[in-house]
């Protein structure tokens, strides 16, 4: 039975948290293989995607000048694309443009992977990287045969073979969970702003990009998806677009729930949507 | 489209503020760790740093890191007679984790790989509270509760890997106070 086999997990700092390794129903020396060339994919995403390492690529396309341009690798050029298609689909509301104001593109994709810069502001794929690396390294692992699996990075998480429980922190109260579920053969993706409000307001709030206002403290988005970069990339269009984010939900193959306060809705939505789970 | 793909947990405030409940994921022991950073074929000499009150200044000065502990377990790595690196243990603590990782230092002082041995988490108090832990019963038919397995998933925790980063920079500078002079 799955449920009692050995998990062979391991963990290091990526990605700006903690990302998680584990396999399940496999040798121990290949498991540790296994792990270790996952996290290698992990690293060679964080190193094209860092805005802080002046190498990266992302730093030397936020240091093109107008209308310069570069070709790109092919990873970094399917995560432009993706990007593109979100913002689109979101109506700007998943952005890839540090630059708040700045409604127009800031790059156009060319042909034959070649961005060319058509408006000051900066690059920032920190809301899609960490799900796109968790994929990439889910896909690697199934593609060696891998039979059971996650990838954790800090609470956005994809599985494979054998299904997880998970379990969402109160946005309020960090020590309490709100909902379990259990995940099968899928990702999911938690964003909200925890702990207190101080530090909330000192930092990293999530950004509404078409108001470049934050989106309230103690609400919560989370969605299990196909794929841990939509499903990253949606919590984020729960918490700004609420309901009229259906749509989108419905075209990836997506379900989420926003928790705000004492309230639990979840979406797409139905008749039977909002539930307080007070008491 | 139904929502009973997920379950409503609701716990009262009072139930669970009870002190000390801590989760914890262990991945490497020591030995595993040196054994996948280093080779099966390296042996390991243990050489504690023991840190002076001179040195914990210069290092605090280095890395803007404070030095908590007198005692930096390290082991120095020799493979083919050669010395191919140092193996460090060391802790770091946040405002709700407690994290013991290894480092690989090569014998120049650069970082080959970072490996986390255990974490810790202060939140795990739902595992006192009976209703939270009824969630599990009968969800996994036949299997063990695993409590140490079954709380690690929890989505929405912002776990960060800032405190790993500042005691890697605190060890860096220990590393140049003891081992580069070597």
């Amino acid at each position: 039975m799955t449920f009692t086999s050995k998990v062979n997990k391991r963990a290091r700092p990526l990605l700006g948290t903690v990302v998680e390794i584990g396999v399940s129903d496999t040798e121990a020396a290949e498991a540790q293989e296994l792990i270790s060339e996952s996290f290698l994919k992990i690293e060679n995403i964080e190193r094209a995607m860092s805005r802080f390492d002046k190498q990266s690529e992302v730093s030397q396309i936020n240091d093109l000048e107008m209308n310069g341009s570069l070709v790109v690798s092919q990873q970094l050029w399917s995560i432009l694309q993706l990007s593109e298609h979100l913002t689109a689909l979101s109506r700007g509301v998943f952005s890839i443009s540090a630059a708040q104001k700045n409604n127009g593109r800031i790059l156009k994709l060319m042909d034959e992977r070649k961005v060319c810069r058509v408006a000051a502001g900066s690059i920032d794929l920190g809301g899609i990287a960490k799900g796109y690396a968790v994929d990439q390294a889910v896909e690697y692992l199934q593609s060696q045969s891998t039979p059971s699996g996650y990838v954790n990075a800090g609470g956005d998480i994809r599985v494979f073979g054998a299904p997880h429980p998970i379990f969402v922190r109160h946005p309020l109260r960090p020590s309490e969970s709100v909902v379990s579920l259990e995940l099968k053969d899928a990702a999911f993706a938690t964003s909200a702003i925890y702990h207190d409000e101080k530090s909330y307001n000192q930092s990293g709030a999530v950004l509404d990009p078409r108001t470049g206002r934050a989106v309230p403290f103690g609400v919560s988005a989370s969605v299990m998806a196909p794929t841990c970069v939509m499903a990253d990339a949606l919590t984020k269009c729960i918490l700004m677009l609420k309901s009229e984010g259906d749509t989108l939900l419905h075209q990836f193959d997506a379900r989420g729930f926003l928790v705000d306060g004492e309230h639990v809705t979840s979406y797409p939505r139905t008749e039977k949507t909002i539930t307080s789970y007070a008491n | 489209m139904n929502n009973d793909w997920f379950k409503l947990i609701g716990i009262p405030v009072a139930a669970v503020a009870v002190a000390g409940q801590v989760q914890a994921a262990e991945y490497l022991t020591v030995e595993q760790a040196q054994k996948l950073m280093f080779g099966e074929s390296a042996s390991f000499e243990k050489s504690d740093i023991k840190i002076n009150s001179a040195a914990k200044k210069a290092i605090k000065a280095a890395s803007g890191v404070k030095v908590d502990r007198r005692t930096l377990p390290t082991w120095t790595v020799f493979d083919g007679g050669e010395v191919s690196g140092y193996f460090i243990v060391d802790e770091v603590i946040g405002k709700h984790e407690y994290i013991t990782y290894a480092l690989a230092l090569s014998p120049s002082g650069e970082v080959r790989q970072i490996e986390i041995l255990v974490y810790r988490e202060s939140y795990g108090y739902e595992i006192r509270n009976p209703r939270w832990r009824a969630q599990f019963v009968g969800s996994k038919p036949g299997s063990q509760l695993d409590l140490g397995e079954e709380i690690k998933n929890i989505s929405g925790a912002t776990m960060s890997c800032r405190h790993i980063t500042e005691g890697v920079n605190r060890v860096l500078a220990t590393y140049d106070v003891y081992l580069k002079s070597q």
